[in-house]
């Protein structure tokens, strides 16, 4: 279904009632997660979806969801689920140049879980909420689909979690406060404009 | 052996180029299931997949396609391959050069996988499943022989690690190779 619905649906041009305000579109995403924990080596990998709907010619938004895994150390493992908006500004009014650059700025929940490797049900976990502030662009393949490419900084704003070798034992931490390690994040995604709904 | 059958798709597509009506175009769906050996990158495991995929193209540039594959076998010279079970999707696109009926491209493709491994026992002696996003980058061509057939060959990238392992290296890339038949139809007219 999800192969049938642009392939039958590109064939339609996209119909714009007035502006570019109320766009809807849909995609998936991949995500690379870097300096997880201050630390460069514990690079994850992610999965994710989002929807976006256009707000003016310049503002979109973008509702998402992504399940992040990675090293958090030799011993343990971080699993990260994200669930958030962001919002867009176009530096261009064009509706479809072959490149949209954009900034951005976005909150999110999440949930982080650091497992022990050797003992699964030896873990912390943590909610928080986060803020995200980057750039990215739009490549458009057609007048419905594009490419899209995201680098952003999140900063989470709660109690920090780690895990520490002592002695040659895993021993989990969590400390309150904020701080400005967190992730910086690189998606490419996949988008598809189903409809101009207003 | 790939490289062969590579080469003949390409004359032979040269050779059809001039006589024959131009298949690939907006409304072009392709599938096909066939047999991939997939060589893991960090070990020595070589696997054995069933693939199975769903190719619409959007325009002569540009597809989107769907793709599952299923773990029936693998050999390694070590004690026991890698992988235990494995099962592999993906959803993504596909940027196309076509000449003619001939079509080469290049794809990306967001993925996961779903894997158990021989060496990861729990306390239960069980397997534990392991479930991990990936990404998958992928090379081919096609040449599309007749309105319902095509011959193909494509190498396939995945990106994966294997996370929650005790003393196991869990890097888990392959690169996948596929090649075979495959089944095509027009489902929108000639503008």
């Amino acid at each position: 279904m999800i192969v049938l619905f642009p392939f039958f649906g590109n064939s339609q041009p996209l119909n714009i009632k007035k502006t570019q305000s109320g766009i809807f579109s849909t995609g998936i995403r991949t995500t690379i997660s870097t300096f997880n924990g201050g630390e460069l080596s514990n690079i994850g990998t992610g999965l994710g979806g989002q929807f976006m709907i256009q707000l003016s010619d310049r503002i979109n938004t973008s509702w998402y969801a992504d399940y992040i895994r990675g090293s958090s150390n030799e011993l343990s493992t971080r699993t990260d689920y994200h669930i958030g908006w962001s919002v867009m500004y176009y530096l261009t009014k064009k509706r479809t140049p072959k490149i949209k650059p954009f900034v951005m700025a976005a909150h999110c929940f999440d949930y982080t879980k650091l497992t022990e490797n050797a003992n699964l049900s030896n873990s912390i976990t943590r909610g928080s909420s986060a803020i995200q502030m980057g750039g990215g662009f739009h490549y458009n393949l057609t007048e419905r689909m594009d490419l899209t490419f995201v680098s952003q900084y999140m900063i989470h704003l709660g109690e920090d979690i780690h895990a520490e070798v002592r002695n040659g034992n895993l021993e989990y931490e969590k400390h309150k406060g904020a701080g400005l390690e967190g992730h910086l994040l690189f998606h490419i995604g996949i988008n598809y404009k189903i409809a101009d709904l207003w | 052996m790939v490289r062969g059958m590579i080469i003949a798709l390409c004359l032979v597509a040269l050779n059809g180029t001039a006589q024959q009506e131009t298949y690939i175009r907006p409304g072009l769906m392709r599938s096909t299931m066939t047999f991939s050996p997939s060589y893991m990158l960090n070990n020595t495991t070589t696997n054995y997949y069933v693939t199975g995929l769903l190719e619409g193209y959007l325009n002569k540039h540009l597809s989107i396609r769907s793709e599952a594959h299923y773990l029936v076998g693998a050999k390694s010279p070590e004690l026991s391959p890698f992988f235990k079970n494995s099962i592999r999707a993906s959803l993504g696109i596909q940027l196309h050069a076509p000449i003619g009926n001939f079509d080469s491209y290049l794809g990306f493709a967001p993925s996961f996988s779903v894997s158990q491994l021989n060496a990861d026992i729990d306390v239960n002696g069980d397997h534990p499943f392991h479930f991990e996003p990936s990404f998958a980058i992928k090379a081919g061509v096609t040449y599309y022989v007749w309105k319902f057939f095509n011959f193909f060959a494509e190498a396939t990238y995945y990106n994966t690690t294997v996370l929650n392992l005790d003393r196991i290296n869990g890097r888990a890339d392959e690169l996948m190779i596929s090649v075979g038949l495959g089944f095509n139809i027009n489902t929108m007219k000639k503008r």
